[in-house]
């Protein structure tokens, strides 16, 4: 019946069929149904659609032509690509760019190498060249591929080591989240329960592991395709590559080991997971991995290097776990400092840490300070508002002033205008003008003498020190407008703003927001800003103004 | 009530609201006047009349298809959605032979949306098959030369897209 319909019944029909393969597979069935299949309006949707991506020059008319020449070319390069039986990820990567930029094949040819190649090798390379290219449509398709058909013919070491390739990304996110429904035939014995796994398995699974730490390669290729740039993950996972967000990846992997039948612990969490391997004949083993480099596994004196001297090897403290992630910290964040600007992940992460680290019982002095004069380095301001965050959590008056003065050496002591103070003539809360630079700011603290100054200049590097004419001279630490950071100026150079100066405060000094933990408001009789509860008691002398 | 009378001379007394989902039906009262009396609709059996005139009862208060609109949008302008509403889905679960007369007939009598649903139900017949299934599914003899035949395999060698 459907050959014997009239011709604009059938286009009707034909016009239904969303997938090329369906209007291909119509195309090949009989002498009728082709001549109506090759309507050139049923082919022109379908040759936009699938080369839209590739910049290519539209076809004008002859559409089916045009896409039946175009799908004939690829179908020979996908032969000639499934005939290679076996060759390294660079390899394949350098074939499939030949390929492409030959402009002899699109992405999708490129995402049935993905699925179905006999070679995993291929598959995966395949798969990162198209996460590479940052292609929407490739991506959707390969996030929805089935992951039987991806781990066709791979025995469970590499399907583990695949998915770890992908754990910094979030077609590895994706992966991970379909990794529930695939069905290992290998992994029969451990998922079980009530089985243990093998110490052969175990060990091949994480030797696979370490074998792929420095694996796989970066690609270079830039092709113009759209962009996923204003995806925030894609954004931070991006730029972030090394250093990750160690925590997602610490969860993905212990999701993934706990998805094996592995028993694993956050062992210095997000970095080192201890992941304990049960075996019937030796007992109980252990791997330390190193989640934050690219899961490689450490040596014996690795794992004892990460714990403290003269402690005995036992179970990592949480003082251990913070310090472990201060320096993880720190080196990430040195990292982007280089780069430029930190990413809010980090800043996020920065947060999380020093709620933990100020905790006192968690962390000695030495520690601390350590983490105070990095964090004040880079994070002047930011430093404060978190700050805020952490009071929220530990909300008492006390927790507060304590965490201020931890912060903050210059408010651990109690600043009282007396004698020693005569040189000081500004007070907290005042704006001032620097005449020589011309810079506006408030004066949030003050030191008698230069040795003060000094002292304090020096933990800041890399800031204008800025010296004054006199020993007994009074310097101030200024948080200065536009810059947004605390700076030490002498009084010579200091000149007090007043209501004839004619400066909207509001406007120049609402930005900086982390002011509001120091500052009540603006007082427009004192002319100054009006300090906190916290600042009246490092500053009492100040404070009597008011 | 209009009387509609299928090629075999059955007689269907059908109230006007219901036949007036049809357009050609709906322009020839309007021609005719309200005594239009027996309308008589060749080439639609009745078996296949009264199958349509059971879609037009229960379809009878959907709101009509703009009659301007069909000018301007050509079959691909159209969106591609291949959703059957599940009253229209067991509706059309008769055997081909009725599905395509069904199909003829609402292309015929003008009924828009049945046609529409009936061309949806052929397609979602056709996807995800080989040309060889298609054949068999709809009884269609394969009148390629052995040249044409080879030539087919070659360009269809793999089927992508899904």
């Amino acid at each position: 019946m459907l050959q014997a319909i009239p011709y604009e019944l059938a286009l009707t029909i034909l016009h239904h069929l969303d997938h090329l393969s369906d209007l291909l597979a119509v195309y090949n069935t009989c002498q009728r149904l082709r001549q109506v299949a090759c309507d050139e309006t049923l082919w022109k949707p379908h040759l936009n659609k699938r080369y839209k991506a590739e910049n290519r020059p539209e076809a004008t008319g002859e559409y089916r032509d045009e896409m039946l020449r175009r799908l004939n070319t690829e179908s020979v390069i996908l032969n000639v690509l499934e005939r290679i039986p076996d060759s390294s990820a660079s390899e394949w990567m350098n074939l499939f760019k030949m390929a492409f930029n030959l402009g002899k094949m699109c992405v999708y040819p490129l995402t049935q190498v993905a699925q179905t190649h006999d070679n995993i090798c291929a598959r995966w390379t395949a798969m990162q060249l198209l996460h590479s290219m940052k292609h929407c449509a490739g991506i959707t398709r390969l996030t929805s591929v089935n992951s039987k058909q991806l781990m066709k013919g791979s025995d469970v070491t590499h399907v583990f080591a695949m998915f770890h390739c992908f754990t910094d990304s979030y077609l590895g996110h994706n992966l991970a989240e379909n990794c529930d429904r695939v069905d290992f035939p290998d992994l029969q014995g451990i998922t079980t329960s009530d089985q243990e796994p093998t110490r052969v398995l175990l060990e091949q699974l994480l030797a696979a592991n370490a074998d792929l730490c420095g694996v796989p390669p970066r690609n270079t290729f830039t092709a113009d395709f759209r962009s996923l740039s204003n995806h925030y993950i894609h954004d931070i996972l991006h730029k972030d590559h090394v250093y990750g967000i160690p925590l997602t990846r610490a969860i993905i992997f212990c999701k993934y080991c706990s998805d094996y039948g592995l028993e694993a612990h956050p062992l210095l969490f997000p970095a080192e997971v201890l992941v304990r391997v049960n075996d019937k004949g030796t007992g109980s083993r252990f791997f330390v991995v190193d989640v934050y480099r690219r899961n490689r596994i450490l040596t014996h004196s690795e794992v004892l290097a990460l714990v403290p001297e003269n402690e005995d090897v036992g179970a990592p403290t949480l003082r251990d776990t913070l310090v472990r992630s201060m320096m993880n910290l720190q080196a990430s964040l040195e990292v982007n400092v280089r780069r430029g600007v930190p990413s809010p992940t980090e800043c996020y992460y920065l947060m999380y840490t020093l709620m933990a680290a100020f905790m006192p019982q968690h962390m000695d002095s030495t520690r601390k300070t350590q983490l105070q004069v990095f964090l004040r380095k880079y994070y002047p301001l930011d430093v404060l508002v978190m700050l805020k965050d952490i009071n929220r959590v530990f909300a008492t008056d006390s927790t507060e002033v304590t965490l201020l003065e931890q912060l903050d050496p210059v408010l651990r002591t109690v600043k009282s205008r007396d004698s020693h103070s005569k040189h000081v003539n500004l007070y907290v809360g005042q704006v001032v003008h620097h005449t020589r630079l011309d810079l506006y700011g408030i004066v949030v603290s003050w030191f008698v003498n230069s040795e003060t100054a000094y002292e304090e200049t020096a933990q800041i590097p890399n800031r204008e020190i800025d010296v004054g004419m006199e020993e007994s001279e009074a310097y101030y630490q200024v948080v200065v407008d536009g810059v947004g950071e605390k700076r030490v100026f002498a009084e010579s150079n200091l000149v007090v703003v007043d209501e004839t100066s004619g400066l909207d405060i509001m406007d120049t000094f609402s930005h900086l927001h982390g002011l509001c933990l120091m500052f009540r408001g603006w007082n427009k009789e004192e002319y100054r800003f009006e300090m906190t509860e916290v600042m009246k008691r490092c500053y009492p002398g100040d404070a009597k103004h008011f | 009530m209009v009387t509609l009378v299928s090629s075999d001379g059955v007689s269907f007394n059908v109230d006007q609201k219901v036949a007036s989902r049809s357009a050609l039906i709906k322009n020839m009262m309007e021609d005719i006047g309200e005594d239009a009396g027996e309308i008589p609709v060749p080439n639609v059996s009745s078996n296949v009349l009264k199958k349509v005139i059971e879609y037009c009862t229960y379809h009878k208060d959907d709101p009509l298809p703009q009659s301007g609109e069909d000018e301007g949008t050509s079959a691909a302008d159209k969106k591609k959605s291949t959703v059957i509403d599940d009253w229209d889905y067991n509706f059309l679960q008769v055997d081909q032979e009725m599905l395509f007369e069904i199909i003829l007939t609402a292309n015929y009598l003008d009924i828009k949306p049945l046609l529409d649903v009936g061309c949806k139900t052929v397609a979602n017949m056709i996807k995800g098959k080989t040309p060889e299934e298609i054949r068999r599914t709809f009884n269609i003899a394969n009148d390629f030369t052995p040249e044409e035949e080879a030539q087919i395999r070659r360009e269809n060698e793999w089927a992508e897209d899904r």
